[in-house]
């Protein structure tokens, strides 16, 4: 298992466009995918609970990945949270 | 019939109303028995599989007609429609609480809407209609309900009125037959109304109860400036409506002419014309309606409505945003200015008797100096990315731009130390606006590159007037002959030492205000967006000569009502009163 701590920093966070290209790409990785915010832990391969939770600006989360293709997931998905502009 | 909304599209619609049935249906039924779970499953099942052909063929539809980035919310539906955790959670209801599909799809969908009502954050509220409208499109697919809409039969020029107007129903319209929408949900942030902006397609939300006052061909007026909606006008409204829409178009058009020509006057002297922004959102208007740069970037929107204060980090990205959108143009970034009636929960503000005589713009930054100093290492490091300026609000004397000055120069050797880039050549500025930075302009136009000139708190200030009193509002004038004498110094300051001279105020906008402006020796005139053409169209027909002319006449009145007159005597006859017995 791998994981990594990071703050969000688009203006949007991690709502419906960007929570969308997020959740399709954690979905191209085989491994377990969570989100870690504060004390709640939840499934990061759905949009549905990503948008209950609420992922905002400056908000810091921690990323863990569990499974076979955890270290090129984790990395994938670090890049694509860095990138995000709006 | 006058009903009341929230005005969530701008422009005027006149028209018969087509009223939208309602497609909200709330399942009910019956549990089922454990032999028919696998079924239910199924129904499931294809009810998503339908929802997500719909979807994918209004997603086309969408990118055809709103283009690629405003069709991905369809995206984003499909993406709920097949997400794991529904699936799991719609799946356990059926298999060991024996609900049928539908009712499953509901509950299911519920708790995540109470979820999403309850979040802190207005843009995230607003996307639980979007998890209703996805309820509604699976429920009514597993139950084999049509939606019936059939927009494409309409006659022209017709106006949607409607309980609940979806992203899916206004993806389906026919924009050159629908001219304006009404519902009596929906916000100004919803999906609906971004989409309505976007088409320019008049929208008012928020309107209760207009689907019982509204029938099925009634005239209606929309007017999407104010919110209403008009039930069967009568005839002087239609014509007011109609007026309102033939100008409209006139300003549009002369809107693009305008934008292209250079901003100087009929002899040749050249004003700037800025825009005031709050957030970089307003970016897009700014550059839409011709702005030459941003002439105050009212950065106080990132401190507010927040539990801390914004990181380095927050603030860097929102700065390199609007730099980066405005490219080569400059952007006058104003430091915060909170106090007042700007407070916000992680400062500690005392109680005052005279907030606005009080503890304020950079009287705070002393007392917390983590503030200031995150807020120009995250302008500095975004200066790379475009022109920025920084501008201190509420200058009172000549010492207080020193110490910052110190303190900018402190923060770019830390940069330097950290090896992090930065326009060592940034221009810094003052706002100019109490009487005290007025009467040593010529010392502080020494300290800096540039003024902004604020009328609206310098008018308050030297005039004594709070314009937020009743009772001696109206004693406020921004063309009161002490103002203007003080602007007319600050601008003999600026260009007595070679630097460039602004206004930031409400002044900077007003239309009658526009030609002694130039008179009097600004440099740059910064308003709200949408005021620029029509300033830009004054300021191309006057000639600067008889601007001075003005200038002089009004600097040698002393009483405001001289003024007023000089200055409407200048106005194209027709356009106001004249008054000849004064």
């Amino acid at each position: 298992m791998v994981s990594a701590e990071m703050t969000i920093q688009n203006e949007t966070g991690l709502h419906t466009r960007p929570g969308t290209r997020f959740v399709r790409l954690a979905k191209t990785f085989k491994c377990n995918i969570t989100i870690r915010k504060r004390d709640r832990e939840f499934n990061g391969k759905s949009l549905l609970t990503l948008m209950k939770v609420g992922i905002s600006e400056g908000d810091t989360i921690i990323l863990k990945c569990d499974g076979e293709d955890e270290d090129i997931a984790l990395k994938s998905l670090q890049e694509f949270i860095e990138s995000l502009e709006e | 019939m006058k009903i009341k909304g929230i005005p969530a599209s701008f422009g005027f619609a006149i028209g018969r109303a087509h009223l939208l049935k309602s497609n909200v249906y709330t399942p009910k039924g019956a549990s089922i028995q454990s032999s028919d779970v696998e079924n239910e499953i199924e129904r499931f099942i294809q009810g998503k599989a339908l929802s997500v052909n719909q979807l994918e063929n209004l997603h086309q539809e969408a990118v055809k007609k709103l283009g690629a980035e405003k069709a991905e919310v369809f995206q984003g539906q499909i993406e709920i429609v097949t997400d794991e955790e529904l699936t799991n959670e719609v799946s356990g209801k059926i298999r060991k609480q024996l609900m049928n599909a539908e009712v499953a799809v509901h509950l299911a969908f519920e708790e995540a809407i109470a979820e999403v009502e309850s979040l802190d954050d207005n843009y995230l509220r607003a996307r639980a209609d979007d998890l209703r409208d996805i309820r509604q499109r699976i429920v009514n697919n597993i139950a084999g309900r049509e939606r019936n809409d059939n927009l494409f039969e309409t006659e022209d020029a017709v106006i949607v009125i409607a309980h609940d107007i979806t992203p899916s129903d206004f993806a389906q319209m026919d924009t050159k037959k629908v001219v304006g929408i009404g519902s009596e949900t929906g916000s100004l942030t919803s999906h609906v109304s971004i989409m309505a902006q976007t088409l320019l397609v008049p929208a008012v939300v928020g309107a209760c109860q207009v689907t019982s006052v509204v029938s099925d061909g009634d005239m209606v007026v929309l007017d999407g400036q104010d919110g209403f909606i008009i039930v069967n006008p009568s005839s002087a409204v239609l014509s007011t409506y109609r007026e309102k829409q033939r100008l409209e178009i006139q300003e549009s058009q002369q809107l693009s002419g305008i934008v292209d020509l250079p901003s100087a006057t009929l002899d040749g002297k050249r004003l700037e014309l800025l825009a005031n922004i709050g957030t970089d959102r307003d970016v897009e208007a700014a550059i839409r309606f011709g702005a030459q740069g941003i002439g105050l970037y009212r950065t106080e929107y990132l401190y507010m409505d927040q539990e801390s204060m914004p990181t380095e980090e927050a603030q860097f990205s929102a700065y390199r945003t609007v730099l980066e959108k405005m490219q080569d143009k400059k952007v006058i970034i104003r430091t915060v200015d909170l106090g007042g009636d700007k407070k916000v929960p992680y400062i500690d503000f005392p109680e005052e008797d005279n907030p606005f005589l009080g503890w304020r713009g950079v009287r705070i930054y002393k007392d917390y100096p983590g503030l200031i100093k995150a807020q120009l290492r995250a302008i500095l490091r975004a200066s790379v990315y475009g022109q920025a300026e920084i501008l201190f609000p509420m200058i009172i004397s000549v010492e207080e731009i020193q110490r910052l000055k110190a303190l900018l120069s402190e923060l770019q050797s830390e940069l330097m130390r950290e090896e992090i880039p930065f326009d060592d050549d940034i221009k810094v500025g003052v706002m100019i606006e109490t009487p005290a930075a007025v009467m040593v302009s010529e010392a502080l136009a020494k300290e800096v590159d540039f003024f902004s000139i604020g009328t609206n708190d310098l008018t308050q200030y030297t005039l004594a007037v709070d314009r937020g009193n009743n009772r001696i509002a109206n004693q406020y004038n921004e063309l009161h002959p002490s103002v203007i004498r003080l602007i007319k110094r600050v601008i003999d300051s600026a260009h007595a030492n070679g630097i460039r001279v602004g206004m930031c105020g409400e002044l900077a906008g007003t239309l009658r205000a526009v030609e002694l402006l130039i008179g009097l020796g600004l440099d740059e005139l910064s308003m709200s967006a949408p005021r620029l053409p029509t300033v830009k169209k004054k300021l191309i027909n006057c000639v600067y000569d008889d601007a001075l002319y003005l200038a002089d006449q009004v600097l040698q009145t002393s009483t405001s009502m001289q003024i007023a007159r000089i200055l409407s005597e200048t106005e194209p006859a027709g356009n106001c009163v004249k008054n000849n017995s004064i």
